[in-house]
């Protein structure tokens, strides 16, 4: 069983979750979501509508201790699978195509723990994370832009990518 | 068309030298420790992978996890006590504050406190310091500006500026400007940045002609 695991907030439930459920919905098994006691009463619903995956919400109140805080969703993996794996990502944290794609070969191996190297994407503050967190994943993948296409947004608004020289540059029409 | 596009630049740094243990089995030994730093422990086997995760970073939220690093941790890692300036703070804060508390917490001792450490350099906790002034300027009312010389590593948007300028003056920047637009990150949109190099006279001269598509 691959548990895609992460510790959030209710803030992120209409902004990176669905995006997280949508990216990962055909690579793992399920969900598990350590919401901090700010999640809304209907986040279940409103988070189902973006995965044909289980969802599993633990409520464990915030209180500055992030080791506690993560141990909820490793005891709900230990107590509820004989041989659980978890896929730990933060809210503003996205796994790779490549490392999605390669989940079911990497769980098989001999080793019991991966250690994944992290690209930071940096955006200028006055474009908050939400949309441009939506543009890009709703892109679906980074490998049209490596490619350097042509896409558009659901929105219907025109978007060219262009990757040169380590540097991911997007182009919106205003 | 290109001159119907507006342009967003975003920087996408490879951080081969950063991984994180995010994918692992859970044994009877597997869990977290530790509260501000925490580390995955119990696993036999670890393998390095090239497959990586996409961290999307807002410039001003890197700050504001350099604020609650330093407020939770002391900054670096957990160095609480071995920083002075965490012990004031904890004191200015009455004691003990969490974070949750301390991001609404707006009080003439800590802007007291802000003043006489934000020019702070040379220690581990100077580049935390630099994020704390500059979260607490995006959010409150700050009746100073700090105009020193941050060290190197304490201009946060160094990789942008540097950008600007090869990609509009094609050199690296000056000490001055380099300060200067930095500061201007955070006040203005990238849009009038972006106008005030295109309209800068040493763009006009140097603007090359068949050679470069500047977008804008």
């Amino acid at each position: 069983m691959l548990n895609y695991c992460m510790i959030t907030e209710g803030r992120y439930v209409d902004t990176y979750l669905p995006l997280h459920l949508k990216r990962a919905n055909d690579f793992v098994d399920r969900f598990v979501l350590v919401d901090d006691g700010t999640f809304p009463s209907d986040a279940v619903e409103r988070l189902s509508k973006h995965t044909t995956k289980p969802i599993v919400i633990l409520t464990r109140k915030w209180d500055n201790n992030h080791s506690k805080q993560r141990n909820v969703y490793v005891d709900y993996v230990r107590n509820n699978d004989a041989n659980g794996w978890c896929l730990v990502m933060d809210s503003d944290e996205f796994p790779s195509m490549a490392l999605l794609s390669a989940l079911r070969t990497l769980t098989q191996g001999e080793s019991d723990g991966y250690e994944t190297p992290s690209f930071d994407i940096r955006i200028p503050h006055e474009y908050r994370i939400d949309p441009i967190a939506k543009l890009l994943f709703q892109l679906d993948d980074f490998k049209e832009d490596v490619a350097g296409n042509t896409s558009s947004s659901p929105g219907g608004e025109r978007v060219d990518i262009e990757f040169r020289y380590n540097e991911l540059r997007v182009y919106r029409t205003i | 068309m290109t001159s119907s596009l507006g342009i967003t630049n975003y920087v996408f740094t490879e951080q081969y030298d950063f991984v994180k243990l995010n994918l692992f089995k859970v044994t009877q030994n597997t869990h977290y420790e530790g509260d501000v730093h925490e580390a995955l422990v119990g696993q036999t086997k670890i393998t390095r992978t090239r497959y990586p995760y996409y961290h999307v970073k807002d410039m001003i939220e890197v700050h504001r996890d350099g604020s609650r690093n330093y407020v939770e941790g002391g900054s670096g890692v957990n160095l609480r006590e071995k920083n002075p300036h965490w012990v004031e703070l904890l004191s200015v804060l009455g004691g003990s504050m969490n974070w949750h508390e301390f991001r609404d917490f707006y009080s003439t001792p800590l802007l007291i406190w802000l003043w006489n450490h934000v020019g702070d350099m040379g220690n581990p906790w100077s580049s935390e310091t630099y994020d704390m002034y500059l979260w607490l300027l995006s959010k409150f009312i700050i009746p100073f500006r700090y105009e020193g010389t941050p060290h190197k590593l304490e201009v946060p948007n160094r990789p942008e500026i540097e950008d600007l300028y090869r990609k509009y003056l094609f050199r690296e920047p000056d000490e001055p400007g380099l300060l200067s637009w930095s500061s201007a990150w955070y006040r203005l949109p990238i849009t009038k940045i972006i106008e005030g190099f295109v309209n800068s006279v040493e763009y006009k001269m140097r603007k090359p002609t068949g050679r470069y598509v500047v977008w804008y």
